[in-house]
């Protein structure tokens, strides 16, 4: 009976050793995907790992220096041994950055090192293209040292449900919310040790809570509660329009189990959504657009960034709403804004209208000195296809977002240094063991990408329990 | 004399299985093999490795791909099932002609509820074949209970939750060895449960399923293969000398019992559409319509190939209405849960509106109707981001089926740098499409449109527009948009639905211009004199069925 285990094996190996190289594919100017050339990079970050484009490049001889460690790599693919990263980038954080030789890049490059930490990963949604369904999808964690991923949370165990609009207290991995949408609809909230799914509907909302934001003090939790539709182009090169019919912004007492608002944010005149609180907890930014009729057409919703002053200690929201960036009066909207962890400046991203960047070509992201007034677009991390969502480090120098920059259509991740200036530098891809391979058979985009300060410790038995039992607390008014 | 009856019966066997597998099963086999995707290549198989059970779902997607070609396909499974078959007779108390025949009951079931929903359940057969192998091949009869139970974990990991099959087909023989070996069954269940995917019906039964499906259905086509094939070890030793009738008997009775499991779950319509569906596939126009007109198409599936082949060919317009028709929706399909999306992907991909047919695929993908990943929509992704000018996600998914074995070379000449003409390129300002305007879309796409580029993309969107508004019962935009003068000789249903509007805004049709037919005005005045006279839906049907006019005022549904 042996030879039937063997003929089982045999057909296995042969099998995989069928495999034969793939093509490769990247939109990309650099002669090496990811492009790293000239980017900073904090000093705990992963290998670096790229491969050279162009296919002659099989006898390329890459160098690498830092001080007086100086290693070489011959061949198309510069993939690390993590012993011998460590070591450059040892030597790297005394120089402050590796320079580069190649004999396929004449001029080389450099790598700067950062003597800004990075925090210790990012959390995101990997999903499908879907519009009306969805798959398989789940919320991951990637580790900046060692550029593992690791599960928080697969939609597989709790009967393919949609989940998303996860959100932590900054980036304290122990408060965090996910909205899960489908037969087992709530909101998971992890407060420290305590794990609740809510019913986040109530009379007085009219519907779910999304876009969620953590108060920095963890008592109170901004959300929108938005009525949202979706429509397909039939130009080319665009795909859909996802848009509001109204929104509203409503504020969650943790402590009191309150849903609560301001007749301010709470308007038939207004669209208000992605709602943020400031660093200090006394101010909520969001966006607002002019409300429309239905005969309006989608160009016509213009956002602006506004805020409005926040009470920490009542939960109330004031009345003296202010326009931080009045985009409409240059034909743009302003979204997703994200103030920086210190208080000095906030990022938004600016496309030509709507409140769905994330299939807006020309989306970007723009920095907001917070302090001056003054906004200014971020070079170093903006590109000619969709820059959308991002979020801050803990120490304000980091900010990842996600692009389509790569293929134009699926999100990947990037990370861009912010000085203290607010003036961002080159961004770099999320490094991966072999890039090339990894991001080409990736079918799946980016979604929500956080800084997280430690993994997240989700009890994902327990979570799985309480979402599917379908037992909900429901949110008061 | 006894090997004899045994080697005839396997031979009826196989030949059984294999022949109503290609020749009733053909199309689903084929539908099976477009909706998956086995890629050969190390990461993929740690992939599919990596979970409890992988091993089989392994196996189960190469042998799905060979359904490409359906009798390899066939093949593959018949030789699996006299696998499980011999294997199990092996591990019988007395071989005898007797016992060989019994032991195929466990491959009859197995074959029963592939037929039933193969693509669900194929997993089944590979993994009792792994589970089998390894109950036989491992304990030995003289090894002890411990070997036994270390082989359990072995075992699940290899074919997952139906390894329950081992511990219990010990039982007859090596009680001692059994009970061990159930309990580490449990604790790797139990291991699983927290380990993996918690969902407990997933580690126990191997059924990932969503809350809609119904369980106890999926349950019983899970628990049954493994209860005969437990009853079957557990079976006595029968008498080797037993009467030749008797022999005779019992191996006709187990090949009555799997042509009757055979045609049980036969379902011709399930199985004409599967057809239809990888006619589409192939773009056999002339199979489509071959179908169509030995039955008449009645289900959406079959009406919307039949229409699509009529267009292609370029009789839609003449012949439309000389088969049943169902209406805008099943014409030109609208997002729906309940259909595949694929269908209207299809379509879309051949009038040039590529956007829509991408957020359908897309949808398809996710919908169930096929596997997240496979060949047909990559195929069609790739095609459609290449039109479009993404020629790095073309790639990207070209790249996908270079690491298959049958869409290998398609990928190999696939040129993702190959734009295609869109019907929107000319489009001036956003156009959206929503459900239920597809008319109004194409004719606004039309307006700008240079047909001279589009060529016949520009003919086949025009066709559809003016056949969708007559079924539709628009007559005043099939009107708005028909120009009658680019036509030599204007098609029969065109002229059936301007000589009606006509009517219904003229006095009479002396101004009527003369391209138009004067058989189809007097054609029109009989049917109106027909219905005047009251001379019956039956008589209607008979003289004027094949025309628009009965579909206008008779079947259009509702």
């Amino acid at each position: 009976m042996m030879k039937h285990l063997l003929s089982y094996a045999l057909v296995v190996l042969l099998l995989v050793s069928c495999s034969n190289e793939a093509f490769h594919s990247y939109q990309c100017d650099s002669p090496i995907y990811p492009d790293y050339r000239d980017v900073t990079v904090p000093g705990n970050i992963a290998p670096l790992n790229f491969s050279y484009v162009s296919v002659e490049n099989k006898n390329t001889v890459t160098e690498f220096a830092a001080g007086d460690v100086c290693i070489s790599f011959k061949g198309a693919n510069v993939f690390w041994k993590r012993r011998q990263w460590r070591k450059i980038l040892a030597a790297a954080a005394l120089t402050g950055e590796i320079s580069v030789k190649s004999t396929a890049v004449p001029e080389g490059w450099k790598i700067f090192i950062s003597k800004d930490e990075i925090d210790y990963g990012v959390t995101y949604r990997l999903i499908p293209p879907g519009y009306g369904l969805y798959g398989k999808l789940g919320i991951y964690e990637y580790c900046f040292e060692d550029g593992s991923q690791k599960t928080i949370l697969r939609n597989e165990a709790v009967d393919y449900n949609c989940m998303n609009c996860h959100s932590f207290k900054g980036t304290d991995p122990n408060y965090m919310s996910l909205h899960i949408r489908g037969t087992h609809n709530g909101t998971l909230l992890l407060d420290g040790n305590d794990l609740t799914v809510f019913n986040t509907m109530t009379a007085n909302s009219g519907g779910n809570c999304v876009y969620p934001y953590w108060h920095p003090s963890g008592n109170y939790i901004a959300f929108s509660v938005n009525k949202t539709q979706q429509t397909f182009f039939v130009n080319p090169e665009k795909l859909i329009e996802v848009y509001d019919n109204w929104s509203d912004l409503w504020v969650y007492d943790v402590r009191k189990n309150r849903l609560s608002t301001n007749n301010s944010l709470k308007t038939t005149d207004w669209l208000e959504t992605f709602p943020a609180f400031s660093a200090d907890g006394a101010r909520l930014f969001f966006c607002r657009a002019v409300a429309r009729d239905s005969t309006a057409s989608h160009e016509d919703f213009h956002y602006n960034l506004c805020s409005v002053s926040f009470d920490p200690e009542t939960g109330n929201i004031g009345s003296d709403v202010e326009t931080l960036v009045d985009a409409e009066s240059v034909g743009k909207s302003a979204l997703f804004p994200r103030p920086s962890y210190d208080g000095r400046f906030l990022v938004y991203t600016l496309c030509d209208f709507g409140t769905f960047p994330i299939w807006h070509k020309e989306s970007d992201l723009w920095m907001l000195d917070l302090s001056t007034g003054k906004t200014w677009p971020m070079d170093g991390a903006n590109s000619t296809d969709t820059e959308s969502y991002h979020s801050w480090s803990t120490n304000s120098r980091w900010m990842v977002f996600s692009s389509r920059r790569d293929d134009t259509r699926f999100t990947r991740l990037y990370v861009s240094h912010i000085d203290e200036n607010g003036k961002a530098g080159k961004a770099f891809m999320l490094p991966q063991r072999n890039p090339v391979k990894y991001y080409n058979e990736l079918f799946n985009s980016y979604n929500v990408p956080n800084f997280v300060s430690g993994p997240v410790e989700l009890p994902r038995y327990k979570s799985i329990k309480a979402i599917t039992s379908n037992k909900r607390k429901s949110f008061e008014n | 004399m006894d090997k004899g009856i045994r080697l005839i019966f396997t031979l009826l066997f196989s030949v059984v299985v294999f022949l109503f597998l290609v020749i009733f099963y053909r199309g689903h086999l084929m539908m099976m093999e477009f909706g998956g995707l086995f890629l050969f290549s190390w990461d993929y198989f740690i992939e599919t490795f990596s979970v409890p059970g992988g091993l089989t779902h392994y196996l189960v997607a190469f042998i799905i791909q060979l359904f490409h070609i359906p009798a390899l396909g066939a093949l593959m499974v018949t030789l699996l099932l006299l696998d499980v078959s011999l294997l199990l007779y092996k591990m019988s108390r007395a071989r005898t002609s007797i016992s060989f025949a019994l032991s195929f009951l466990p491959a009859i079931v197995l074959f029963s509820v592939l037929c039933l929903n193969v693509s669900a359940q194929a997993a089944l057969l590979p993994a009792v074949a792994i589970v089998l192998s390894l109950a036989l091949a491992v304990p030995t009869r003289n090894s002890k209970a411990w070997v036994c139970a270390i082989t359990v974990p072995f075992i699940y990991y290899l074919a997952g939750p139906l390894s329950i099959v081992y511990p219990l087909v010990l039982l007859p023989t090596r009680k001692k060895a059994a009970l061990p070996a159930l309990v580490v069954y449990i604790v790797c269940a139990l291991l699983t449960y927290f380990l993996y995917i918690p969902n407990p019906l997933y580690v126990l039964f191997d059924l990932n399923i969503s809350g809609d499906t119904f369980v106890m259905a999926m349950l019983v086509q899970r628990v049954l293969p493994v209860a005969v094939t437990v009853l079957v070890a557990f079976l006595p030793a029968f008498n080797e000398n037993a009467h030749f009738a008797i022999k005779i008997a019992f191996s006709a009775i187990v090949l009555a019992l799997l042509t009757v499991s055979c045609f049980a779950h036969y379902n011709g319509e399930v199985e004409r559409v599967c057809r239809y569906d990888s006619l589409l596939q192939k773009a056999d126009w002339r199979g489509i319509l071959k179908m169509a007109s030995k039955k008449s198409p009645y289900l959406y599936e079959e009406v919307f190939c039949t229409d699509l082949a009529l267009a292609m060919t370029g009789r839609l317009e003449d012949e439309m209405f000389a088969y049943p028709q169902g209406g805008p929706s099943s014409f030109v399909t609208p997002f729906s849960t309940s259909i595949s999306p694929l269908y209207a992907a299809e379509l879309y991909v051949y009038l040039g509106m590529l956007p829509t047919a991408q957020r359908f695929v897309f949808e398809a993908q996710v919908s169930g109707f096929v596997g997240e990943a496979n060949a047909r929509c990559h195929k069609l992704l790739a095609r459609i981001n290449a039109g479009l000018g993404f020629s790095a996600v073309a790639q990207k998914y070209a790249d996908e089926l270079s690491h298959t074995l049958f869409y290998r070379g398609w990928a190999k000449k696939f040129n993702p740098d190959k734009r295609e003409k869109c019907l929107s390129d000319a489009l001036d300002g956003n156009l959206y499409y929503i459900d239920g305007n597809f008319g109004d879309v194409v004719s606004e796409c039309l307006k700008s449109a240079d047909d001279a580029e589009l060529k016949f993309r520009a003919e086949l969107a025009r066709t559809y527009m003016l056949c969708w508004y007559l079924l539709s019962n628009d007559l005043d935009g099939f009107a708005a948009n028909f120009d009658y003068t680019i036509y030599k000789t204007i098609p029969r249903v065109y002229q059936e639905a301007y000589v009606l509007y006509w009517a219904q805004h003229h006095d009479d049709f002396s101004r009527l211009p003369s391209c138009f037919s004067e058989k189809i005005t007097s054609g029109l005045l009989e049917f109106a004199a027909a219905r005047g006279q009251h001379k019956g839906q039956d008589y209607l049907r008979r003289h004027y069925g094949k025309t628009y006019w009965y579909y206008a005022f008779y079947s259009r549904p509702q």
